[in-house]
């Protein structure tokens, strides 16, 4: 584990996922910064940068679309990763979300925790 | 010279010798045959004719009995008698005799003998001359006329023909017998007159006959040859061939007209039996309908065998009657009641002689109306002489009567009821060629009907996608006014109707592995560019060689149903997302409270909640896939992907599976397998799907071999386990959506019901098939096919 604890955004808007992803990635070393819609996410982003994003889709103010679409418009923050965390997969959404740039499009029920958390780490730190 | 001035007695001698030499001389000169015998027949006379024509010398016979040298044997007896009988003055003198005399050289010659006697004072026979003619020459020739005679007597006899003999300077004529016996007469009855013979001529062919005869009279042709009709004695005509040459008397004139009649009334009736057949043949072949078929048909037979009047009368079988159904006449017969009242009659069995017809099935003929009180009165009253009635069998039964009515006396012709028998044969199978064409036009006009209304559009193509014909519904459908106009498309279907025209490349595809293809669905633009959802239900239709004529189906536009099928289907996906977010908030809170220091018991109840979040999930993620599947709304992306790298991928996720059951999975070597047209993340799904299920049903310590070849444009690839088996009541639902074998539930309880459905869809998408072979605790082995995916059309 390194010694600069990595910073993630997690725009959840669901608060019991929330909680438990927030448990796992803190458990892991990582420090959460969450938030529970689109516009806190953007505005967290921004003021936060953190090392890599954790998207929802369907969120309330702001999908995970627009949000994505916001960032990449702003070339301060457009470099941090996004990894799309969202339970639809509605073929139309994943296509817009990869045309935008993501690392990776995860249906969060196909996940357990310990995976999840396991990508998310090698991510940040490989 | 004066021996008369010699003395008396020497003018006695000389007188004597004078009449000797002199008698002798004649004897001599005269062409005939002399000999004089004894009573004995000893030769005394034998003169130099009987010298030449026997080839003996006087001297060789003189003083020998007659018979030892000139009587052949087998005449001795009978030469004796005649010599007695001369002797004795019994019979003629002359008598006359014809005997046959030997040669010197042994031949036999007929002599014709006329013999006297010569006797003495007393009255005694003394001596017999012989006088005879040598008639061999005469005989031969008689023989031969007698012969040549016999010949022509002959040959006039094989020849049937009537020979005359006309005599133009007495008009006298000899007739043959046989010429009498054509005309019905006795040999002699005919007046030998050529007034008589002229009366017998119709009078239609007097003059024609007249003139031919002066016309070979003058010279003007070279033969006499004409057909003449003659009457009968029984009153009707004969048809007969007059043929004649002329003998000339020594001025050139020709004085007789010899000649034969050749009886032309058989050759006639068959040329009227077969000409008859052939019209009423042909009309039973043209005929349209059985209505005006019937007049035609008695038309023909009558104007080809020359009946006046024909009539049918059909068997009425309610009623059990005959009844009058056409009549055709003659146009040089006079319209009339009783040609009118033909049409009207009506027989019971046995009544009148149609009536008989009917009953019995015995033809009748009756050649003369005044012969036979069974003549129907009416038609005697019209001028008919002649009726000939047959019956008209149809299946068992007779059914109809045919009548023919003739103002001529015609005798009866047995050979005309058999060509009637052939023709009823001809009429048979034409009623039922009819009945048969009737059949199919009532049947073609049903289902033209049935096509025609049909709201279904329907359709045949061929294998390429022209169309060859479809109902208006189709055109309907499509946006079109009328078939005609979809019928007029240049080109394939499939790039003008299909919105995706691959879909009917699959759609070939499908059709040519499975013979026919139920609700297949694909995108259509109508004419107005409009896009609707059509489903397709088609068969291949084959030729006996088995090679595809074409295809054949319907077409139903299930625009409605897609669109709420849509509805369906973001209503699913929205709905998944709604389920799966707070089930992967279970499983992972679930997960977070499985702390490592809990109690044994409760860490057991967490685990078990996890594995229900996991299938609940499942089941959500099946349902999403199938919704998507059934919607046609995935995109998949078809390209040459390699089985068994797929397979080698999946037993690589699932090893760890196996091992927990000590099971053992084996993917055998399929080196130079061919690469498969299919997305490859559907393939895994399959492959997942079927080996995931063959380790689940089989229990521990089992085996699972996954095995692939290539085979006729496909891959077929197979995994065989030695698992429970299914029923067979349950092998062909297995791929239905929601089954699940009975014995299923005795193993695994998590199936959702959905993967074997899931795994069809995708194998029928990409244009293979799938299906099981089981036996119950044996094992299964599922089987699908991938087409091979063509290197040139990547």
């Amino acid at each position: 584990m390194s010694t600069t604890k990595k910073k993630i955004l997690l725009a959840e808007d669901d608060r019991f996922l929330r909680r438990a992803c927030e448990t796992a990635l803190t458990r892991r070393g990582m420090t959460v910064v969450a938030a529970g819609d689109g516009e806190e996410a953007l505005a967290l982003i921004r003021s936060e940068r953190p090392d890599l994003i954790l998207l929802d889709l369907l969120m309330p103010k702001m999908t995970g679309i627009e949000v994505l679409r916001a960032l990449k418009a702003d070339a301060a923050i457009r470099d941090i990763p996004v990894l799309i965390l969202s339970n639809s997969s509605r073929e139309l959404e994943m296509h817009d979300a990869e045309a935008l740039g993501v690392v990776g499009y995860f249906i969060k029920a196909n996940f357990s925790l310990q995976e999840l958390v396991d990508r998310i780490a090698a991510m940040v730190e490989g | 010279m004066s021996p008369r001035k010699r003395l008396p007695i020497r003018r006695t001698q000389d007188a004597l010798e004078h009449e000797r030499i002199f008698t002798e001389t004649v004897l001599d000169t005269a062409g005939v045959l002399v000999v004089v015998v004894d009573r004995q027949g000893t030769i005394v006379r034998f003169n130099r004719e009987c010298e030449r024509v026997t080839g003996y010398r006087f001297g060789d016979v003189r003083g020998r009995n007659l018979w030892d040298c000139l009587v052949p044997p087998e005449q001795h007896a009978a030469f004796r008698a005649a010599l007695d009988d001369l002797a004795e003055g019994r019979g003629d003198s002359p008598s006359r005799i014809e005997s046959v005399i030997l040669t010197k050289d042994g031949n036999r010659r007929s002599i014709a003998w006329s013999n006297t006697t010569i006797a003495d004072e007393a009255g005694a026979i003394t001596y017999v001359i012989g006088c005879g003619v040598d008639t061999t020459e005469r005989r031969h020739a008689e023989e031969a006329l007698r012969l040549s005679e016999q010949r022509f007597a002959l040959a006039m006899q094989a020849a049937n023909d009537g020979v005359w003999d006309r005599n133009l300077e007495t008009g006298e004529v000899y007739y043959s017998p046989r010429w009498s016996d054509i005309l019905g007469y006795e040999d002699g009855e005919v007046d030998a007159s050529i007034a008589t013979f002229e009366r017998l001529v119709h009078p239609d062919d007097r003059a024609r006959r007249t003139a031919a005869v002066n016309a070979y009279l003058r010279g003007a042709t070279e033969r006499y040859e004409i057909e003449l009709r003659l009457r009968h004695k029984d009153g009707h005509y004969v048809p007969v061939l007059s043929r004649a040459t002329g003998a000339r008397s020594a001025d050139g004139r020709i004085v007789r007209l010899i000649g034969t009649h050749v009886d032309l009334t058989e050759q006639r009736r068959a040329e009227e039996r077969m000409a008859a057949q052939y019209a009423a043949t042909r009309v039973l072949a043209e005929a349209t309908s059985l209505k005006d078929m019937v007049p035609k048909f008695l038309c023909a037979i009558c104007e080809a065998a020359g009946w006046d009047v024909g009539c049918a009368l059909a068997v009425d079988p309610d009623a059990e009657r005959l009844r009058g159904f056409a009549v055709w006449r003659s146009p040089s017969v006079e319209a009339g009641d009783w040609e009118t009242s033909l049409r009207g009659r009506s027989f019971l069995p046995a009544e009148g002689l149609p009536g008989r017809v009917w009953a019995t099935g015995q033809p009748e003929w009756i050649a003369s109306a005044d012969a036979s009180a069974d003549f129907p009165s009416a038609a005697r009253a019209a001028g008919m002489q002649t009726v000939c009635m047959a019956p008209l069998v149809l299946g068992d039964r007779n059914s109809a009567v045919l009548e023919f009515y003739s103002r001529d006396i015609r005798p009866r012709d047995d050979a005309w009821f058999e060509m009637l028998a052939t023709v009823n044969v001809h009429v048979e199978q034409t009623l039922q060629r009819k009945q048969m064409e009737q059949e199919l036009d009532e049947a073609e006009r049903k289902y033209r009907e049935i096509v025609e209304q049909s709201l279904h559009g329907m359709y045949q193509t061929t294998p390429e996608g022209r169309i060859i014909s479809v109902n208006p519904a189709f055109a309907r459908t499509l946006g079109y006014d009328t078939s005609a106009e979809i019928l007029n498309f240049e080109g394939r279907m499939a790039d003008q109707l299909y919105v995706e025209p691959g879909r009917r490349e699959e759609f070939r595809k499908l059709i040519e592995a499975k013979g026919a293809i139920l609700g297949f669905e694909a995108r259509m633009r109508r004419k107005d560019g409009v896009v609707i959802w059509v489903s397709i239900d088609a068969r291949a239709v084959r030729d006996r060689s088995g090679a595809i004529k074409y295809y054949e189906g319907s077409l139903v536009d299930i625009t409605d149903r897609k669109e709420a099928e849509q509805m369906k289907s973001d209503f699913v996906s929205f709905a998944t997302h709604q389920l799966r977010t707070p089930l992967a908030g279970i499983k992972w809170l679930l997960e977070l409270a499985q702390a490592p220091e809990l109690p044994e018991e409760i860490a057991s109840y967490i685990q078990d909640a996890r594995a229900s979040a996991d299938r609940l999930i499942r089941l959500v993620n099946d349902l999403l896939d199938v919704s998507r599947h059934e919607s046609g709304r995935l995109t998949t992306n078809p390209q040459p992907t390699d089985l068994a790298a797929v397979s080698s991928q999946v037993v690589g996720e699932l090893l760890l599976l196996a091992r927990e059951k000590n099971q053992h999975l084996e993917l055998e070597p399929a080196p130079g397998l061919p690469p498969v047209m299919v997305d490859p993340k559907l393939a895994r799904e399959v492959i997942l799907n079927l080996v995931s299920n063959a380790l689940r049903y089989t229990p521990e310590g089992g085996a699972v071999t996954i095995r692939m070849h290539a085979d006729d444009g496909a891959v077929e690839w197979a995994v065989r386990d030695t698992g429970i088996g299914i029923p067979a009541s349950a092998q062909n639902r297995l791929f239905e959506k929601f089954y699940r074998a009975d014995n299923a539930f005795v193993v695994h309880t998590e199936g959702t019901g959905l993967g074997l459905y899931l795994v069809r869809l995708i194998v029928e998408r990409s244009g293979g098939l799938v299906w099981c072979e089981s036996t119950e605790g044996v094992g299964s082995t599922f089987r699908f096919t991938l087409p091979i995916a063509d290197e040139r059309r990547p």
